[in-house]
């Protein structure tokens, strides 16, 4: 069974929730579910995202 | 006349190395230079100086080759290619010449290839030549490959011949075709992108059959049409690869772009190649005295990108291009564009956000070339599932009415990703030198090579003016 564990921002000490935010790259936005702290706002990027479609999106707008 | 640069080319009759410049002559511009032996010759190379010295002044990096193959001399080149010593950059993509055959005979043809058999590589050679285009090239990232010929597809192993170049590690094999056996067999397109096949690279002169009856000596439009329909229904993407000669197919631009558009669901661009005078071709140039003509059919990287725009009614500019951020500025454009609902197209990159962020400065050699490389391989796919569609573009400052396709007026990374693979595109080209407007500083900064027979990587100019035998 997958194990759940929580998030706590360090800064804050409280829980990071699931968020929608907004990422915005060369004049284009697009939005995706994050942990964010509901106190500071600080945001948590997983390596998965990062790696995977973030990377993707980076290199299809970027030019040569 | 004025003076504009200096550079070195060479004689177009004994090949001997000249002192060669570029100058100013009624507002265009033009190369010169003169062999004592065999007269003066004068080629076209832009139609407006403002747009020639706006153009060059684009800042341009190079990444030398890691490793070279022959020794160069600097006022020899273009005499010792191989890669030399002497060589600034290194390629982006090698082309592999897999057959001499073609199941064509068109009047013009760079690689001059006839009906007949000749002798062509074996499986194994093809390997061993894969393995040494993997140890010349950078470990980051290999070359891109460029199945050429002849025409690679009269090869029955040609599946077989990518596979093994994917398995060996070149994540990007584009196929250069005719086209011709893709319409005729329905289930060629599929084969080919079953063995690994990118892109297909296609000979699209034109909308119109006598262009075709021109350049390749028959009428072809149909074929291309279906080679197209067949590419779309196996899902590989296609390029559509015009060659521009002045009087024949300059006038068809507009009605090119206009076919891309329509079929952006499987062309995913158009690279226009101004036609080079090096292979075979019906075109003479005359002696007067002891100045040469040039070629009657002449067009330029320039005429091209005005001539995009004037054609399209400015829904293209000639602002939006740039040329590539390394090699020489004079090879070559490039734009990428959304097709938007409203039809309208916006450029990717445009003046406000290109010199700021999408520079690469701040990033090492290797992440240049890997970059450059992967441009082709990020910007020429399809989406996961056909006919993908979504109502808006992830463009934040248009607003979206009641029945956009996202809640929150901009779409998710799953949706962004889906809509640009079915709406993005380029328009590209490139200008290939053949002897009469032989710039060496361009061919030193070459990124599109050929490996020889004998297995030398030769600038593709150099190979086509001077080594092809």
């Amino acid at each position: 069974m997958e194990k759940k564990q929580k998030l706590i921002c360090d800064r804050c000490k409280v829980e990071m929730v699931d968020k929608e935010v907004q990422f915005s790259y060369l004049g284009k936005s697009f939005r995706h579910k994050v942990k964010r702290c509901p106190e500071c706002g600080q945001v948590y990027i997983s390596e998965e995202l990062v790696k995977g479609r973030m990377s993707q999106v980076e290199k299809m707008l970027e030019d040569k | 006349m004025k003076l504009l640069v200096k550079t070195r080319s060479i004689c177009p009759v004994c090949q001997k190395p000249v002192e060669a410049e570029y100058v100013e002559k009624d507002g265009k511009v033009f190369i010169r230079k003169t062999c004592r032996d065999h007269g003066s010759w004068e080629a076209y190379i832009a139609c407006c100086v403002k747009d020639y010295t706006d153009w060059t002044a684009h800042s341009v990096v190079n990444v030398r080759p890691e490793k070279t193959i022959t020794k160069g001399t600097d006022d020899r080149c273009p005499l010792d290619c191989g890669i030399c010593d002497k060589h600034l950059q290194t390629a982006c993509c090698v082309l592999m010449e897999v057959t001499k055959r073609c199941n064509q005979h068109c009047p013009y043809c760079f690689a001059k290839s006839e009906k007949d058999a000749a002798l062509e590589p074996g499986l194994d050679e093809i390997g061993r030549k894969y393995d040494l285009l993997l140890e010349l090239g950078e470990e980051e990232r290999p070359f891109n490959i460029h199945l050429s010929g002849g025409e690679p597809t009269v090869r029955e192993d040609l599946p077989e011949i990518i596979e093994m170049g994917q398995k060996k590690g070149f994540v990007y094999i584009q196929i250069n075709t005719n086209g011709r056996r893709l319409a005729l067999d329905n289930e060629y397109a599929g084969v080919l992108k079953e063995a690994g096949a990118s892109v297909i690279y296609l000979q699209f002169d034109g909308t119109d059959d006598r262009i075709y009856q021109t350049l390749r000596g028959e009428p072809l439009l149909n074929i291309k049409v279906k080679a197209i329909e067949n590419c779309k229904k196996a899902r590989i993407p296609v390029i559509l690869v015009p060659t521009i000669a002045k009087n024949v197919n300059l006038h068809n631009i507009g009605s090119m772009m206009e076919f891309l558009l329509d079929n952006l669901s499987v062309v995913k661009g158009i690279h226009f190649q101004p036609v080079s005078f090096f292979g075979r071709y019906p075109e003479k140039v005359y002696q007067n005295g002891k100045k040469w003509t040039d070629f009657e059919n002449r067009v330029t990287l320039f005429d091209v990108m005005r001539e995009v725009e004037k054609q399209t009614g400015s829904k293209f500019k000639y602002e939006d291009f740039r040329p590539s951020s390394i090699g020489h500025t004079l090879c070559s454009f490039h734009g990428s564009y959304i097709n938007q609902n409203d039809g309208t197209v916006k450029p990717l990159i445009n003046d406000k956000n290109y010199d700021s962020k999408a520079c690469c400065c701040n990033t090492t050699p290797p992440d240049i070339m890997k970059k450059t490389r992967d441009y082709v391989l990020n910007k020429w796919n399809l989406p996961e599932q056909e006919n993908y569609s979504a109502c808006c573009d992830g463009n934040t400052s248009e607003s979206h009415g009641s029945t956009c396709c996202c809640e929150s007026q901009t779409m998710d990374f799953d949706q962004f990703i889906n809509e640009m693979k079915s709406n993005m595109f380029t328009v590209t080209g490139m200008a290939f030198q053949d002897r009469s407007n032989l710039d060496a500083e361009r061919l030193k900064r070459c990124r599109v090579q050929v490996l020889s027979p004998d297995n030398r990587l030769i600038p593709f100019c150099a190979y086509n003016s001077l080594y092809r035998k």
